[in-house]
């Protein structure tokens, strides 16, 4: 037995090994928690922006008026968003698992606390009104952002089952005005006997969501005209 | 007299814990000696209980074993025990040479390595005790790898759990329900085949 514990020194010190330094051990240790912390935060933000825009496609609204809930449902959801955040849950998991004490705790009990936090924080953030801060300056930053994320867009894209939106191209006699929606279509609107919320001021270039429906190519007649931006009761309360 | 206090120095040593040795080898080589010395054995032994290779590559991957744990000597938390910590790397060891040799190597009918079935002052289960070498050898190869690692630390290296599962990076929670299950599977095994493997 001597003679294995002999081979071995012997190879460390002909080859030189030395132990690796503890700083090493130390910094690997930190950048994970430091991952862990990260992706939890992200996720919680993740979340809040997922509530937000689930809040923003007006489901809470359209829920009643429509047939088909799961299609709606699944129109609202911020897929991209909801998306991201359970990647961060995923990460998140994989740092704390490989930290030094990481794997105490079971896959099961591990990802309840995760996510659990997420959610958690995530109300927090959504209730302090972050999101929609973030949501902005995301939108200005990259380029289709909002196309890609929020699902007004796509809920507001089916004329056919009545709901239409773009901006105000120009506005014509006889209670007509020229829509062009965010997948570039032109529709003519009748807003004759469309109720107009108070936030709408009807100027060109102005973004509108439509509810009424298709009575012809490229036509739609309004049944009722909303603001794009604004969910409180003083942007959407009638005009009088 | 020099000889005399160099015994001093390793009488001294000896009484030392695994930690302590630890500090002592970060700036003496030497020291390193007693550790090996401690482990050889019984990461021999393990070893060969979890690969069924023969003593020669046993020896090979308990070099690597040994040369690892030094490299990475500072990784090891003192409030931790050391035998978790070597164990864990020698586990680590042998699956990579399980995996590096794609399981294509001799196994090897050293029965004698589970003979030594620990007595039932240390381990109040009796589930091992009736079999033979042969038989617990035959039987563990045929249990799923997640089984044979948690029986083998429990029963022939006699961990607790805590260190069981600070070796193999599981939770305790989980090494209990499978040293639970394992044995149940193992039960069943020995009733399918008894001697006749």
């Amino acid at each position: 037995m001597a003679k294995i514990s002999n081979r071995i020194l012997e190879k460390i010190e002909k080859e030189d090994i030395k132990p690796i330094g503890k700083w090493s051990f130390v910094l690997k240790n930190s950048i994970l928690w430091t991952l862990f912390v990260l992706n939890i935060i992200f996720g919680s933000v993740g979340f809040a922006l997922s509530i937000y825009l689930f809040e923003s496609s007006d489901i809470l609204n359209l829920v009643l008026s429509v047939n088909d809930f799961l299609e709606l449902l699944i129109l609202a959801i911020p897929t991209i968003w909801l998306i991201l955040t359970i990647l961060f849950v995923v990460v998140g998991y994989l740092n704390f698992r490989y930290t030094d004490r990481g794997y105490k705790i079971s896959f099961l009990k591990l990802l309840l606390i995760n996510i659990s936090t997420i959610i958690l924080l995530g109300i927090g953030i959504h209730s302090l009104g972050v999101p929609k801060n973030v949501n902005k300056l995301l939108a200005e930053r990259i380029p289709s952002y909002s196309e890609l994320t929020d699902p007004r867009y796509k809920v507001w894209s089916r004329p056919e089952q009545g709901y239409l939106s773009g901006s105000i191209s120009s506005l014509e006699e006889n209670d007509k005005l020229i829509l062009k929606s965010f997948n570039n279509t032109v529709w003519r609107i009748d807003v004759s006997s469309a109720v107009v919320r108070r936030a709408v001021n009807l100027v060109k270039g102005e973004k509108i969501k439509v509810r009424g429906n298709t009575v012809g190519e490229g036509l739609f007649k309004a049944s009722e005209i909303l603001p794009w931006e604004g969910r409180g009761r003083k942007m959407q309360e009638i005009y009088q | 007299m020099r000889k005399e206090g160099r015994t001093t120095k390793k009488n001294d040593i000896e009484k030392l814990s695994d930690a302590q040795i630890v500090e002592l080898v970060l700036s003496d080589l030497n020291a390193y000696r007693y550790i090996i010395g401690r482990y050889e054995e019984k990461l021999l032994r393990y070893i060969r209980r979890i690969l069924y290779v023969n003593k020669e590559d046993a020896e090979d991957i308990l070099q690597e074993v040994f040369v690892k744990a030094y490299r990475n000597i500072n990784s090891y938390n003192r409030k931790y025990k050391f035998s978790s910590w070597i164990y864990r790397i020698a586990h680590n060891e042998a699956v990579s040479f399980l995996r590096k040799k794609n399981n294509k190597f001799d196994t090897v009918q050293d029965d004698e390595i589970f003979d030594k079935i620990p007595s039932k002052s240390n381990i109040e289960d009796d589930f091992l005790t009736d079999l033979k070498g042969l038989e617990v050898r035959n039987i563990l190869e045929r249990l799923e790898k997640k089984y044979r690692d948690v029986l083998i630390l429990r029963y022939f290296e006699q961990m607790e759990y805590n260190e069981i599962s600070d070796a193999l990076r599981i939770p305790s929670g989980t090494v209990a329900s499978l040293i639970n299950r394992g044995k149940k599977k193992f039960k069943i095994l020995v009733q399918k085949y008894g001697k006749n493997i």
